[in-house]
């Protein structure tokens, strides 16, 4: 089964990995570069969607950030395990699952490369409708949660087939 | 069924752990982490009066003694004489100050 899958669609899902994690580094550089010349973390401000800058040292939501090196190595390794075990399940799965992990995947290690080298992860997407604020989040994100949404639909389609 | 519910459930773990989104609040409590530490500021010490304070004399003190005398004593040539004085000295200094300005302005003139 490795085999069929490196021979077949390996080279489309590795380009499909690179071109999500070159489109959420390019939007990070911009970002953190546009914060450094204007001094400030503000970018951009409109009705609906603001452009500002924060780090986050933690996982999703801001929760778990440590000031702790240990436990936030420990989550870093955590992590790693979780997105060798997406490789596992791409290599393992087929069809629009597998697409669905490559999706997680590119996100994946777009924050994984920041958690690695600046020690947090950069968010700047901050979507408000007059005081109410969605969380702050960055292209990595968008592309987890596209792909994790089309995981949990398999999922629900495949227990109602099985029920079938 | 029960299968793919712990699916979605280990789905959702994974999901929390790989996103790297961050609250609203980090966005706006970031500045204050910045602030000096107010408990590093020293306090000032109480102001203190200088040693011999007392010692020291009053200003212009000899010439309000001065005045004192001549108004004790009552004599109205004495109070004439102390005020066409002061007044002569007055002139005098304006006069040698006029002076001064107007020569160092003919100086500059020259030197140009």
């Amino acid at each position: 089964m490795i085999l069929n899958f490196f021979n077949k669609n390996f080279y489309i899902y590795l380009f499909f990995v690179f071109l999500i994690f070159i489109s959420d580094r390019f939007s990070k550089i911009y970002v953190i570069n546009e914060s450094v010349k204007n001094f400030d973390n503000f970018i951009l401000k409109s009705a609906y969607l603001n452009i500002r800058l924060i780090w986050n040292d933690g996982i999703a939501f801001g929760l778990f950030s440590f000031d702790n090196k240990i436990l936030y190595n420990l989550l870093s390794l955590l992590i790693l395990i979780i997105i060798l075990a997406i490789i596992y399940m791409i290599i393992k799965g087929n069809g629009f699952r597998r697409f669905s992990l490559t999706l997680i995947l590119g996100g994946a290690l777009g924050n994984f490369y920041d958690r690695v080298f600046y020690k947090a992860v950069p968010d700047f997407i901050d979507f408000h409708v007059n005081n109410f604020h969605w969380f702050i989040f960055n292209v990595a994100d968008i592309f987890i949660s596209t792909g994790v949404i089309f995981m949990i639909m398999i999922e629900i389609i495949e227990s109602k087939n099985e029920k079938k | 069924m029960k299968k793919n519910k712990y699916k979605i459930i280990l789905i959702l773990i994974m999901y929390s752990f790989l996103q790297g989104c961050g609250t609203v609040k980090d966005a706006f409590s970031s500045p204050k982490k910045n602030s000096t530490d107010e408990f590093l500021v020293e306090k000032k010490s109480p102001l203190v009066m200088p040693p011999n304070f007392d010692e020291l004399p009053l200003p212009k003190s000899d010439q309000v003694e001065e005045d004192q005398k001549i108004e004790n004593s009552g004599s109205l040539e004495a109070l004439i004489n102390n005020s066409s004085r002061s007044q002569d000295s007055t002139i005098q200094e304006s006069g040698s100050s006029n002076q001064s300005i107007e020569n160092s302005i003919i100086d500059k003139i020259k030197s140009n």
